[in-house]
This record gives structure tokens, C-alpha cells and sequence, in this order.
């Protein structure tokens, strides 16, 4: 915090992007040329209440495999249809009955019907009826075939060498590590939220009492920038008021003393890098720990699993944004356990089938909080992970069976200010953005069904920042191998 | 002006035999008393300047240069003059070194390339460097700009000197040029302080020996090592007998808890807590860290416990997680070859990582895949001193691709558990998943049909694994299998990766998390070759690693050596210092000590994946422009430093009391009645304050430190003695400066 406000202060050209941002700040490509000549504007002129804007990202660790998440669902024979992923899958008994699939109407590819996974509908016990009923709403998109890319290659491209590759292709740590870094050609030291907020934060939140970004999952690359590091905090089973709260200080001055002294020992690092890098985070600590004292609750039910935890903290910090003094915020969640090698869809509510069901439950109760605090609108939730998996089943039985390490992957993104109700993507080769699923088919990388990504994580990113107020001129900075991409808008979010 | 170097140069050449205080002030008045302690090596400078003496690389002579010097710029070679490094040894070369540079505000670390001994200047060298960040955390430097360098050598730091890039004139200002906290003046003059405050030597080594090797300094072993030494205090170890308290040996249950711990049970929330959680195994683990003799063992295993990860999160039973922690015990001072094998047929890692599933018809990538990326080589060719070997284009080559995984896959295929009744499967009962005996072959499941093409390195064993030719019995199978597992399982440990793979990752477990190419080099040899020629000695690579000189010394001065202390260590360091009992100090803890770990993201046995709970790549940012490797770093945030302060506040001012349903624990509590002592003798708070700094930071705490203790001290009245104690050790345990292992 306190390294933002100094930025300010020294940047204080930047006074008039804060007003002039409040809502269409994504429209100044001359913002930062307005803003040059007018040095002073009093912090507290900052912004019309209503304009708030919010990422929040659950990445789904392990490698959610989208091949049983979203499912072609009708009959058509020119592109694949469910009987050519039941020849996949169904013989291991990994594939998903087509009974059991919640159907879906897909206007971009002529209208057909698709099917999400059985857990994003009602089940029992659950709390809500899940995201399947959100897709029909519009306000819930998939984006189709998404993953790490440097630049876009064909089949025979991969197999010849002929592009570059993304570096350790289905090595969880390297992938995961460019999913949230948004660049595939070398190693990242930032991620792509840490990078929106150092190039947003000083303009849209320059009285903010907290960073941009707020992790209920730890410090993660996807959180951090070359100025930014994130809040992290608890699981929403501790009190938003809780969470950052220094034990053993009654009013007493031999407490009063321990305090100060601690204060200024933070101060103090001896010429150790380390000792000072530990000092900035407590000291972040300290000065997020006030700002969080005021105790704020959620109306919706979540519910009590780790991502619907989170989810719910997340919805108290966005419940208390304009005490926070923040206007855009990025949030990151995690939800473990995809790597399903074997066990995957066990039962109902094992394995990946429990995990997905987590996911649309965490996620609806979070919609419908937005609805109630007014902020569906404003607030957009999307998904990450590693990669996605083999179309051809690791090992056999339904108890046993699984999918190993692949690649293109299908993503989710909801909220009221996405065009919902639609897939969305570049093209594969069969002329929709779904790949075709087969094992050596023209979206393989070899034989056991590793789609070669058509979209980029850098083009989802992109079209993200993009609608979070993100400034065009900024665009290549934040992703740098955007250029080599036809677009840099996947028109799943209306401005 | 040069005449002046000369004559400082020509003092320095007289006094070849006199003793290195003379040299040090000689150059230390040409530094403008920019001189740090005389520990660490020294950069030549311009005379009556803080200008760098530098040569350029592609014409230097092997002499003191006495040209002018020269505009350098980016990715230049240049020769920087280093002296003060006594006892350097013949193989020591460029890479014992770290070349720190910051220009305007952004941190680099420069690429060592050549080391050469200047003739006729005693213990002078050339120390080529290019002007280039291999690693660019922070990308390369500028175009123009006044460098601010610095060089570490074994975990100590040289003065600071300048050098002008692109422009002669850019360190026109230097006196006023402003660095980074990194590199400050300031910071010298700290380490002067530093210095100065040296305990009586050995006493600093000693403990930071005793937080490298141990859960934490002890009493106890603080006498061991006074009466025996390092050397000595290691070969007893490898001998001393482990574990100290009997392994929990619980016995297996079902694999379905409703069965295992009954509905109707009345005590079902014990039954599932010991049985089917951690619980018992990491009492076990926290009552060995506090109390055990073999400390040093102990303290290997939890290492390999993060190379080899396999985690309670999937093999929910403690008992399915005893045996492979057996397995670390039994190999963690033998071989890493028989570790290897005995944990690739260890059937908590073969649930964990898919093995027991893979078969001939349904292989699984997962085990082949991790134990190449995560447990032996790693997923770049390596150099020996474990920098990546690079290149034409200076990209690094992948060791191994999809198709050599494909044919490790095949090799693993067949083995499940131990689950029929036969002499190989003693512990087998019918309906449990055999987590004790080793997994078991079903023959007709391996994948005979296929050669295998494994690694292909130069001397490689068994490159290729023929396809069987004789496979039409069980009995030739099994054979073919296991000749072929052990075969494929030599041709991975052979691989040049491992000694710096591995050796680099127990060095940053245990010393420091950015050692010196030099430092991994050293233990790496230790790893190939014991000194009787054999390969994957670990008691050879834990003694090369705790003997070096980048872990020896009073005092370190490097602003980037040392680590966070992770969880654990943080927490038994605290603890093992004063002299940790019971709740009501009765008795011996009985461990339950887990769940303060877990506030602060480790949870002994369940890290979340594979990958461990952070990444031995993890870099953490100083400050914006600065970021250095800090593997542990990536469990500290906002949150979980509270966690850590809130511990302190709970073991000084209080004492850990876990109330976990039936069975209430012990507890554990710390002992301050000799700091209440300490401070009851000296009312002035001094003797408390010089019993911390040598017990918590080992002698270097600073003035600026120490005068925010003391006022904290004096705030409690004098007559109470014990919450002095106790407001003195709360300041310190909190502090960032014990949070580092330094």
C-alpha cells in the first residue's frame, strides 16, 4: 500500500486518469497523454461510486479435464458429435452418459446442442441449481480450446518443429506457470494480474487502503507484478475482520511498546534481501490488517467447501470496496485436485464429477451474491488451469479410470457483462472453435487426443483486461506476444 | 590520480608478506571507507575513488591495468580485480563467485566468465565478467547508466565500487548517486557493526551449524559440538540410531472409513483422526524434530520428503503414509539409487502417483513423468554446478520429450498392490489395500512387446531396453520386468543431472536458497563419486554440504544468503531453543504441533501436490526492481506472516493447548526462567538483549535492532523480570531477522 500511494504521489500526472477513467477509460488511447499536463488533483476527487470493476480467477489446479466438462450433444456427422466422444471414452468407462448431460444451445456452431457436466446442474443437498441455468441466462460463456501458445500452429507445424512451442509442453509447473503468466515463449517472473494491476492501479485506485489484487490462495504468479504483490488472505471460514489480526495487544503500554518495537525492527534489514522482502509483507500486513477491521457478511448461502469459501470471502472484500477505496480489483482463487489421473469420475460426487460440482455451486452462490449486492454487472469470474487432458482414457474401469496431461483446454467465464450463452474462440481446422475429438485427428498433437490450442491464453487475458478498464496502449506490455495473434478481443465480453 | 594508484598499488606489491590488515587499509583508503569487514572479498577500486579498477576482457594482458578506463556498456566482457580471498581453492573458478549490479534501481546479477591470477600481485585475480543477468529477473541492463557492483564469494560480500555504462561521464555523480537498499552505503557501515559485535569465534558458526543440521539449536547438542567439532558431530550422526520413538504402527484399516471407524462407534471421531488422517504421524514426526538424538537424520528425511512428495491428501491413512516414510528413513544416509527403487515400489507413491494402476493396455503417464521432472533429473540438462546448459540460440535443452516419457511409461506398467495371498505379500489381508509390503508384479500387465529408448547421455547404461524375446511364461516376464525396471531406474541415476539436481535442492533445504555454481559443484562431485568411486553416496553429499565453505563461518554477509525459515523449521527453531515441554511442563510434548504449521501453509505429510509446498524456482521481489530465488517465500504472504507472529505470541505469552475432542493432548510449552534470570541480573536490559542476539541471531543483531529492544524492554518495570523476558523474546522471534536463516 504504501509503496502505491508513493507511486502516486511521484506519478501525480496521473490525477486526471482517475477521473477521466471513471467509464470509459478503456476508449483513451491518449489517456496518458491527457494526464501529462495536469499535476495536481485532490486524491479525494476519485470516482462516481458506480463504476467498479472486478477479475475474479479460479484456477482449477491439476488440469481440469474439459473434454468431460463441455460435450457435443447432438448428432451432426460433419463435425464430432457425442458418439465420437463416446468412442473415446466409453469403452474405460470414462465417458458421460448423454442422458446425464445438462444440454446447451450453441448459436456458433449453427445452432447445435452441446452439454455441460451433470454437476453444473441442481443436485441434492446442494444449495443452489448450479451455472447450467446461468448459460441459458447469457451470462455464462465457454470458451472453446483455449491454452498455452506462443504463436498458433498447426498439427503438422507441432509435429515438425515448424513453430515455437510453448516451453515443457504437459509438465503441470511450467504450464501452470504460463496459464497464469500469460506468456509461453520463456520463464516469467510476473503474471498477467500482476501486470493489469501495475498498469491500472495507480490511475483507477489511487486511494485504495489495499493492493488491487487480493489472493485467497496464497502468493501465486498469476498475483504478482513488477510493482504489485497481492493481499492474501483466509478462506471465508475466517471472518473477513479476522483475518488479518495481530493476537496479544490489550491497552496496556508494555503492549503499546511491543507493538512500536516491532514496527520499527520491520524498518531495519540488516543489507539482507531476504530479511527485507520478509519486511514488505508484514508490512503489507499491517497496513491491509486496519482497513480489514470492519466486519462485513454475505446475504447468499455458499457453500461450506474450499472453493465456496473463498468465493465468499471474495464477496465480503467486494462488499466493503468502497470503505477498501478500491475501484478495480482482481481477485484469484484455487480449487486442487484435477490432476485425475485415475479416479475421475468414480462417482457422482468424486473425482472430477465433485470437483465440477464444486465449482458450479461455489460459483452460483458467488453470482447470486453479486446479484444482491448490485454488482453482477461489474463483476466478472473466469477459469484457469494447468492444461487439459487426453481424450484417451488413462487406465480402465469407472472407478479407476482416468486422463493424463494434455493441452487445449475449455474455459469458463461468468457474469453479467459477459455475452453468455455462446462458445467462443478461433477456429479449428473443422471450421468451429470445438475441437475435433479424435485420437491422431487434426487437433492432436500425436495419438491419444492433446488438442493443439487454437486461442491463446494471452487472447482470453486480453479480452479480460480489455472490459477491466485495461488501456489499449498498454495492451502489448502487459502481453507482450499478443501481436501474434489475429485478435486480441475474443468478443465474450460486452463494454 | 594515477600516479596515487600506482603508489597503492606498488604498497600493495611491498607488503606481499605483511599481514592483510595493512593491505585492507591500503585499498581502504582508496575506497573511501568503503570497506566491509575484512571477511569478505575486496574489489580493487581507482585510487582515492569508488571506480571500479576494470580491464576490457578481449585486451587485457594479465596485469593491474593503468590505462584509463574505458566506456563500457551492456553485454561488454570486462576484467574487475578481486583480492581478499585467502584459502580460494585450485578448482574454485568464476562460478565461487556472484557479481551484483544496480543501476538505477533495478537489481542484476552479472555473469561470472573467466578467473585468472594476476601475476606478481599476491591473492589478486581477474574476475572477467560479461555485462549481462543470465537469470533477467529485472530483464538487462540499460543503455547508459552508473553500475553499482559487488561481488559474494562464499556467502560473504565485497565492497561497492562503480563502473560507468555507455557514457564515462554516467558515475560523473557518484558520491550521489543514490542505490538501493541493497547495495547502500548504509550497509556497509551495518556489516562494520556487525563485525564488531563478533562473538567469541566459533560460537556463531556453531549455531547457525546446529539451524542447518538440526530442528533447531539445543543445549544439548551445542556441548556435542564444542566437545567434538562439525566433522566429528556428523560421523556420529550417521551412526546414531533413528527414529527415536517408535513409529505410531497403526494397523491398516479398510479402505472405506464407514467400515474402518464405525457409525455407531462412539469414539468414531478418534478412530477416524488417528486412523484415517495424519494425526499420529506427525506427532511422530514433531516429537522426533523436538526430542530426537539422530537429529541430523531426521532432518534429511524431512528433506527428501519434499524432493519425493507423495501426501496424506490422497493416501488418507497414516499407516499408508508410514511406509514411505520408512523408505526415506532407511535410504536418507545410503544411497539414492536404493531410494529410488524402494520408492518407486512403495505403494503410498504408486497410489499417489498412479503406478499401481498402470498397466501394459492402460498405461499412466503420471510416476514416469514426475520421478524424471521432479525426483532425479529435472526438465533442463544441467551442468554439473547445476547452471542450465544452454544452447547456440543460449536457450535451454529439455533432457527428455513426449516420447521418451512414453517408453519410461511402458517400463512401469504392471506393479499393484501386494493383495494375494503368497510369501511377497506378508502383510496382505483380504479386502485392505496392502499399503506396507512393496507393490507387487502382475506379470502379464508389463509391457513386453516394445523396446524402450531411454536416455541416450554419452556412457549412458541400458540406452535402449530391447523388447522381451522370450516372454511366454510368468516367470520370464517377472524377470524381464524387473531387469528392466532396475535397468531403466541405473539409466535415470546415471544421468549427469542428478548430483546437481539434487545436491542444489538439499542446499537450499538446508543452507542457503541461492548457492554459488561453485558451492553445487563441490556437492554434486560429492554425489558422483564418494571417494572410493561410488555413485549417490548421501552421507558423502550431506557432508559436502554442510562442511563447505559457503555454509561454514562466523558471519555471512551476502545480502542474498541464507533462507526463510519454512514453517516447521520456524516453529522447532523457537521451540528446541527453550527447552520445549508439555503443556504443564510435566512431561515431554506430545507433538500435536501440526496445526500451527498448517496456519502457516505447511502441513507436515499433506502438502497439496507433487510440487510440494513451493517451488524450489521461486523468486520473491525485494522491492520493485529487485527479486531474488526464495523457495520458501512462496508459503509467505499477508496472511501467513501474521500467522507466524500470532505463533510467537501464543508460545512466549502463552503455550500451545490443542483441544481436539477425546483425547485432550499434552500440549507444549516453552521454558524462559533463564532469560527471566538473565534479565532479573541486569536491570539495564543489556544482558537480555546480548543473551537474544546470541541465541536467536547469532551474535549479528544491530545497533538499529537492539535499540528498539531495549526500549521495549524498559517499558516493563524491572521488577518483573519474566515479562521482560518475554516482551524481549516476542520482539525478536517476530522479527524478519529470525525469520531468515542467515
Amino acid at each position: 500500500m504504501k509503496e502505491s500511494r508513493r507511486q502516486f504521489i511521484a506519478k501525480s500526472g496521473c490525477a486526471l486518469s482517475m477521473l477521466a477513467l471513471a467509464t470509459q477509460a478503456r476508449h483513451f488511447g491518449l489517456m496518458s497523454a491527457l494526464a501529462n499536463n495536469v499535476n495536481t488533483q485532490p486524491a479525494t476527487a476519485a470516482y462516481p461510486p458506480g463504476d467498479y470493476r472486478a477479475l475474479v480467477c479460479i484456477f482449477l489446479a491439476g488440469g481440469n479435464d474439459g473434454n468431460n466438462m463441455v460435450i457435443p450433444n447432438h448428432d451432426n456427422t460433419s463435425i464430432s458429435n457425442y458418439q465420437a466422444y463416446a468412442n473415446a471414452r466409453n469403452a474405460q468407462g470414462l465417458a458421460i452418459a448423454r442422458n446425464q448431460l445438462l444440454p446447451i444451445t450453441v448459436p456458433r456452431i449453427s445452432g447445435l446442442t452441446y452439454g455441460l457436466h451433470p454437476g453444473f446442474g441442481p443436485y441434492t443437498g446442494q444449495p443452489n441449481n448450479g451455472i447450467h441455468e446461468l448459460y441459458g441466462q447469457g451470462k455464462l460463456a465457454v470458451v472453446t480450446n483455449v491454452g498455452n501458445l506462443v504463436a498458433p500452429m498447426t498439427r503438422q507445424q507441432y509435429q515438425q518443429n515448424g513453430v515455437a512451442k510453448p516451453y515443457q509442453l504437459f509438465s503441470h509447473s511450467d504450464q501452470v506457470a504460463q496459464q497464469q503468466a500469460g506468456i509461453s515463449g520463456q520463464r516469467s517472473y510476473s503474471g498477467w494480474g500482476g501486470r493489469i494491476s501495475d498498469n491500472t492501479h495507480t490511475n483507477f485506485n489511487p486511494n485504495a487502503l489495499i493492493p488491487t489484487i487480493t489472493s485467497i490462495s496464497g502468493t501465486t504468479l498469476f498475483t504478482i507484478g513488477g510493482s504489485t504483490a497481492p493481499l492474501a488472505i483466509a478462506s471465508g471460514n475466517v471472518a473477513l475482520n479476522q483475518v488479518l489480526v495481530l493476537q496479544g495487544y490489550d491497552s496496556s503500554t508494555v503492549a503499546a511498546a511491543r507493538r512500536e518495537a516491532i514496527s520499527q525492527v520491520r524498518t531495519f534489514n540488516e543489507g539482507a534481501n531476504l530479511i527485507q522482502a520478509a519486511n514488505r509483507i508484514s508490512d503489507a500486513a499491517v497496513q491491509a490488517s486496519s482497513a480489514l477491521s470492519t466486519a462485513v457478511e454475505v446475504t447468499v448461502a455458499f457453500p461450506n467447501t474450499t472453493l465456496g469459501n473463498q468465493l465468499k470471502q471474495v464477496a465480503r472484500v467486494i462488499k466493503r470496496r468502497e470503505g477498501l477505496g478500491t475501484n478495480r480489483q482482481i481477485f484469484f482463487c484455487l480449487l486442487g485436485g484435477f490432476d485425475t489421473h485415475n479416479g475421475q469420475v468414480a462417482t457422482a460426487t468424486t473425482g472430477q464429477n465433485g470437483l465440477l460440482l464444486q465449482l458450479s455451486q461455489a460459483m452460483r452462490a458467488f453470482y447470486d451474491e453479486m446479484v444482491t449486492q448490485g454488482t453482477e454487472n461489474n463483476v466478472t469470474t473466469l477459469t484457469l488451469s494447468d492444461f487439459g487432458r487426453t481424450l484417451n482414457p488413462a487406465g480402465s474401469g469407472t472407478g479407476a479410470v482416468g486422463s493424463d496431461h494434455a493441452w487445449g483446454n475449455h474455459a469458463l467465464v461468468m457474469g453479467g457483462a459477459v455475452r453468455g450463452g455462446d462458445f467462443y474462440g478461433m477456429n479449428t481446422s473443422n471450421g468451429t472453435p470445438f475441437p475435433t475429438l479424435q485420437n491422431s485427428g487434426p487437433d492432436d498433437t500425436d495419438d491419444r487426443g492433446r488438442w493443439i490450442p487454437t486461442t491463446s491464453v494471452e487472447q482470453y487475458a486480453a479480452t479480460l483486461a480489455r472490459w477491466y478498464s485495461l488501456p489499449e496502449d498498454q495492451m502489448s506490455a502487459v502481453f507482450p506476444n499478443i501481436g501474434n495473434f489475429t485478435t486480441s478481443d475474443l468478443g465474450f465480453m460486452s463494454l | 590520480m594515477k600516479t596515487k594508484r600506482t603508489v597503492c598499488l606498488s604498497t600493495l606489491r611491498l607488503y606481499l608478506n605483511v599481514s592483510l590488515a595493512i593491505l585492507v587499509f591500503c585499498l581502504s583508503a582508496a575506497a573511501q571507507n568503503n570497506m566491509p569487514n575484512s571477511l569478505g572479498p575486496i574489489l580493487l577500486t581507482e585510487n582515492d575513488s569508488t571506480q571500479a579498477l576494470v580491464a576490457d576482457a578481449n585486451k587485457w594482458r594479465g596485469n593491474l591495468p593503468s590505462d584509463e578506463p574505458q566506456v563500457y556498456k551492456r553485454d561488454d566482457q570486462v576484467i574487475l580485480f578481486v583480492t581478499n580471498v585467502k584459502s580460494m581453492k585450485p578448482k574454485e573458478d568464476e562460478n565461487a563467485f556472484f557479481v551484483y549490479a544496480n543501476v538505477n534501481g533495478k537489481a542484476y546479477r552479472l555473469t561470472p566468465i573467466s578467473l585468472t591470477s594476476v601475476p606478481n600481485s599476491p591473492e589478486t585475480y581477474g574476475l572477467g565478467v560479461k555485462l549481462h543477468d543470465e537469470r533477467g529477473y529485472n530483464g538487462q541492463l540499460p543503455a547508459e547508466g552508473c553500475a553499482s557492483l559487488q561481488i559474494a564469494w562464499r556467502g560473504n560480500i565485497s565492497n561497492m565500487v562503480r563502473l560507468a555504462l555507455g557514457k564515462a561521464d554516467s558515475c560523473k555523480n557518484e558520491r550521489t548517486v543514490s542505490a538501493t537498499a541493497m547495495l547502500d552505503q548504509q550497509r556497509v557501515t551495518g556489516l562494520g557493526q556487525a563485525d564488531a559485535n563478533l562473538l567469541a569465534a566459533g560460537v556463531g558458526d556453531r549455531i547457525r551449524f546446529m539451524e542447518q543440521a538440526t530442528f533447531g539449536p539445543d543445549r544439548a547438542t551445542e556441548k556435542r559440538l564444542r566437545e567434538f567439532g562439525i566433522a566429528t558431530w556428523i560421523k556420529k550422526q550417521f551412526d546414531q540410531s533413528y527414529p527415536t520413538f517408535a513409529y505410531p504402527g497403526l494397523p491398516l484399516k479398510s479402505g472405506d472409513s464407514a467400515i474402518g471407524c464405525p457409525v455407531e462407534d462412539p469414539n468414531r471421531a478418534a478412530c477416524l483422526r488417528d486412523y484415517y488422517s495424519q494425526y499420529q504421524q506427525q506427532n511422530h514426526f514433531f516429537k522426533e524434530a523436538l526430542y530426537d538424538d539422530a537429529q541430523l537424520h531426521h532432518r534429511t528425511v524431512w528433506a527428501l520428503s519434499q524432493l519425493w512428495v507423495t501426501s496424506g491428501n490422497t493416501n488418507l491413512q497414516g499407516r499408508w503414509m508410514e511406509e514411505y516414510v520408512k523408505v526415506l528413513d532407511r535410504h536418507a544416509f545410503g544411497n539414492y539409487r536404493d531410494l529410488m527403487y524402494e520408492m518407486t515400489l512403495n505403494p503410498a507413491m504408486g497410489n499417489f502417483l498412479d503406478m499401481i494402476r498402470s498397466t501394459r493396455t492402460s498405461p499412466n503417464e503420471n510416476y514416469p513423468r514426475e520421478i524424471l521432472q521432479l525426483f532425479t533429473v529435472g526438465v533442463y540438462e544441467l551442468n554439473q554446478d547445476g547452471t542450465q546448459v544452454r544452447d547456440a540460440n543460449n536457450n535451454p535443452i529439455p533432457t527428455y520429450d513426449q516420447a521418451r516419457i512414453n517408453n519410461f511409461t511402458r517400463i512401469y506398467t504392471g506393479w499393484t498392490f501386494c493383495n494375494v495371498v503368497s510369501a511377497e505379500c506378508p502383510n496382505h489381508q483380504s479386502g485392505i489395500p496392502n499399503y506396507i509390503d512393496s507393490m507387487r508384479l502382475v506379470p502379464s500387465n508389463h509391457d513386453t512387446a516394445n523396446s524402450k529408448a531411454l536416455f541416450n547421455y554419452p556412457g549412458a547404461p541400458y540406452a535402449t531396453i530391447p523388447a522381451c524375446t522370450n516372454c511366454t511364461n510368468d516367470a520370464n516376464r517377472t524377470t524381464y520386468a524387473y531387469n528392466s525396471l532396475n535397468q531403466a531406474l541405473d539409466n535415470i541415476f546415471n544421468h549427469p543431472n542428478v548430483g546437481p539436481f539434487v545436491g542444489k535442492f538439499l542446499i537450499q533445504h538446508l543452507v542457503t536458497s541461492d548457492p554459488s555454481p561453485t558451492y553445487v559443484g563441490r556437492v554434486a562431485a560429492a554425489f558422483n563419486n564418494n571417494g572410493a568411486g561410488v555413485r549417490g553416496d548421501m552421507q558423502a553429499v550431506i557432508r559436502a554440504i554442510l562442511l563447505d565453505p559457503e555454509a561454514r563461518g562466523d558471519i555471512k554477509t551476502d545480502p542474498n544468503y541464507g533462507k526463510l525459515r519454512e514453517p516447521v523449521q520456524f516453529v522447532t527453531n523457537i521451540l528446541r531453543r527453550f527447552n520445549p515441554l508439555s503443556a504443564d511442563r510435566l512431561q515431554q510434548s506430545d507433538g500435536v504441533i501440526n496445526g500451527v504449521t498448517s496456519g502457516m501453509g505447511q502441513n507436515v505429510l499433506n502438502p497439496p501436490s507433487v510440487f510440494n509446498y513451493y517451488s524450489p524456482d521461486y523468486v520473491v521481489s525485494v522491492v520493485p526492481g529487485t527479486d531474488v530465488p526464495g523457495p520458501e517465500f512462496g508459503l509467505l504472504n499477508t496472511g501467513t506472516s501474521f500467522s507466524r507472529i500470532n505463533f510467537v505470541n501464543t508460545i512466549v505469552f502463552n503455550r500451545i493447548v490443542v483441544n481436539v475432542g477425546a483425547n485432550i493432548p499434552l500440549g507444549t510449552s516453552i521454558d524462559l526462567t533463564g532469560l527471566q534470570a538473565i534479565a532479573q541480573s541486569d536491570p539495564s536490559g543489556e544482558a537480555l538483549i546480548e543473551t537474544l542476539n546470541e541465541k536467536m541471531l547469532h551474535g549479528v543483531m544491530s545497533e538499529n535492532v537492539k535499540n528498539a529492544l531495549r526500549t521495549a524492554i524498559q517499558a516493563v518495570p524491572a521488577s518483573d523480570p519474566l515479562l521482560r523476558a518475554k516482551q524481549a523474546l516476542y520482539v525478536i522471534a517476530a522479527s524478519s531477522q529470525f525469520q531468515i536463516q542467515r
